[in-house]
């Protein structure tokens, strides 16, 4: 997908500039009133800014109208058609493109929690309920783009965690790409490899989404770590984050594979010395590669891995007393409890 | 002669109420979703006959349809005979009259749908014409039995725009209110009492079977 919209909308001036490879997955970033939104409407072509203005380009043809896009939003609010029962309005979904692919309906509705509402009116559903009807009616229209915003904010922690493996399911079977705004950002720790950070109606890209949203801010910040899912060791799953271990209580669905484990900075210390690894305390090697003060005489301590890096906040005190300089490898400790598994999207 | 002026006047509104559904959805639909500078004008014409007495309208009707002005001519070219004073005239006033009753409710409904019913439609790859089909006019149900209802309703009671393009011709414009005006002018009240009340009735029972509908409806759907 590739897109180059400057102009006027709405008395307000848009810069939108990217470039996304077929398949990528992208996480919307920014404040609510920057633009999120505005941009998802525009490439699903349903806003429309003269010609131009707007240079938008999706899975290879030029975008026209809204019903010939092979991208599919799915609005903030889900848009249920009334008369419609849950079975109607997925299979409307899966009407009108050509069905390229074969996709697991049954399943899907399984793990989306739909089997039981399959014959219930669409007007009688919950918000929760509806935001997963229109997630599977969605996923069976088969765009080659999935335009999601926020999508999971009515669900709870466990049905995001699994209407988010469906979406990944999707985009692997189908090689779809994914633009995901998200107010909560568990959905794009869970999905996403990069970042597109809207503020004020201009955009700007980032190839690595977790240099982005690892970095600490004034509430503290979630610290996201790829790595691999290896095996069961001891009651734990053993995940290796760049050639090093780190223990956490095995989920409720895992295959060895690519992982992402998030954790919150706070919960990391810092340590000097490699005392034994217990199994109640993970401990990583890292180098600490930038200091930043935070609120209430604390530090956000930047961590480097070969391939990638995360924050642990210490207070100021630690950090004086342990005599901490910039370059220093230090022992990164956090309990195995700390850890919550985020899923494995490749 | 009673039986002669019912048939004649169900046999109008049917077929008034049938062809003007079939203008004035795809018109509603327009209107309910267009930003058009045009949009004002096009809702003050279609309201045009609810202020008007319905003389003034039957009065350009009945010159646009004698033979002498040009589409007059023209339709007794086509058709052979005039339309003035016909079945088919009195089908082309009674549609001008009886608008404003067909495209509101329409309007209103295709309104109350929302921008965002055929958006989500239109982003799963559904054409307009495939939403209309398949989302817009199912969901508009309760409005279209509500046009249906008034247009037939109001074309059953019209009585001016009859007058002046259809005449009094017995069995072929002699509707039901021109009838009880004859009736009345000629003092036989006794079926001009059996004319009124039964019009009364019959419009009070079909009003409250819509109302009684749109109600269940409005529940069965949480509208």
């Amino acid at each position: 997908m590739k897109f180059s919209i400057q102009g006027a909308w709405h008395q307000h001036q848009l810069d939108f500039q990217g470039s996304f490879a077929p398949g990528e997955r992208v996480a919307l970033l920014g404040v609510s009133g920057a633009g999120k939104t505005t941009l998802l409407r525009l490439l699903a072509g349903l806003d429309r800014l003269p010609q131009a203005q707007a240079q938008i380009e999706i899975a290879g043809q030029a975008l026209g109208r809204a019903w010939q896009s092979p991208a599919s939003l799915m609005h903030q609010q889900p848009v249920m058609f009334a008369h419609h029962r849950v079975e109607q309005t997925v299979l409307f979904g899966a009407r009108f493109r050509p069905a390229a692919h074969r996709l697991p309906l049954q399943e899907w509705a399984q793990a989306l929690d739909l089997t039981d509402l399959w014959q219930q009116p669409c007007a009688q559903l919950s918000g929760g309920q509806q935001q997963r009807v229109a997630l599977l009616r969605t996923l069976m229209s088969q765009p080659a783009w999935l335009l999601l915003d926020e999508s999971f904010a009515a669900l709870d922690d466990l049905r995001r965690v699994r209407a988010c493996e469906v979406v990944a399911d999707y985009c692997r079977r189908t090689g779809a790409g994914l633009v995901l705004a998200s107010h909560n950002d568990s959905p794009q720790r869970i999905l996403c490899d990069s970042a597109y950070t809207v503020d004020r109606l201009s955009g700007s890209y980032q190839p690595k989404l977790f240099d982005r949203l690892n970095r600490v801010n004034t509430e503290g910040g979630m610290t996201t770590l790829l790595g691999r899912a290896e095996r069961l060791a001891q009651g734990f799953l053993a995940v290796l984050v760049d050639q090093q271990p780190l223990y956490l209580a095995v989920p409720e669905r895992w295959q060895p594979g690519p992982a992402r484990i998030s954790l919150d900075a706070s919960e990391i210390s810092i340590a000097l010395g490699d005392q034994h690894q217990t199994s109640m305390v993970n401990r990583l090697r890292v180098t600490i590669d930038s200091l930043l003060p935070i609120e209430g005489e604390r530090v956000a301590v930047g961590l480097r891995l070969d391939q990638q890096s995360f924050v642990a906040t210490i207070s100021l005190w630690s950090w004086q007393r342990l005599q901490l300089v910039l370059g220093q490898t230090v022992f990164a400790e956090f309990k195995v409890a700390a850890v919550q598994w985020h899923g494995q999207a490749h | 002669m009673i039986l002669d002026a019912i048939g004649l006047t169900l046999r109008l509104a049917g077929t008034t109420t049938l062809l003007l559904l079939i203008i004035c959805m795809p018109l509603a639909a327009w209107l309910a979703s267009t930003r058009s500078r045009a949009k004002p004008w096009v809702e003050s014409l279609v309201a045009l006959p609810l202020v008007l007495p319905p003389t003034v309208l039957g009065f350009y009707l009945l010159l646009i349809m004698s033979p002498n002005s040009q589409i007059g001519a023209a339709w007794v070219e086509l058709f052979g005979q005039s339309l003035a004073f016909s079945f088919w005239g009195l089908v082309i006033g009674s549609m001008a009259y009886s608008l404003p009753f067909v495209v509101q409710p329409l309007q209103r409904t295709f309104e109350g749908q929302g921008a965002f019913i055929a958006e989500a439609a239109h982003t799963l790859g559904a054409h307009p014409w495939q939403t209309f089909w398949a989302i817009r006019l199912p969901l508009a149900l309760p409005g279209l039995i509500a046009a249906s209802v008034l247009g037939f309703t109001h074309t059953v009671g019209e009585f001016g725009v009859v007058l002046m393009i259809g005449g009094n011709i017995p069995g072929q414009t002699q509707v039901l209110s021109i009838l009880l005006f004859d009736q009345v002018e000629s003092l036989n009240y006794a079926l001009a009492h059996q004319l009124a009340g039964g019009l009364v009735l019959s419009s009070l029972l079909v009003l409250f079977c819509l109302y009684r509908w749109n109600h269940q409806s409005a529940i069965r759907i949480g509208g």
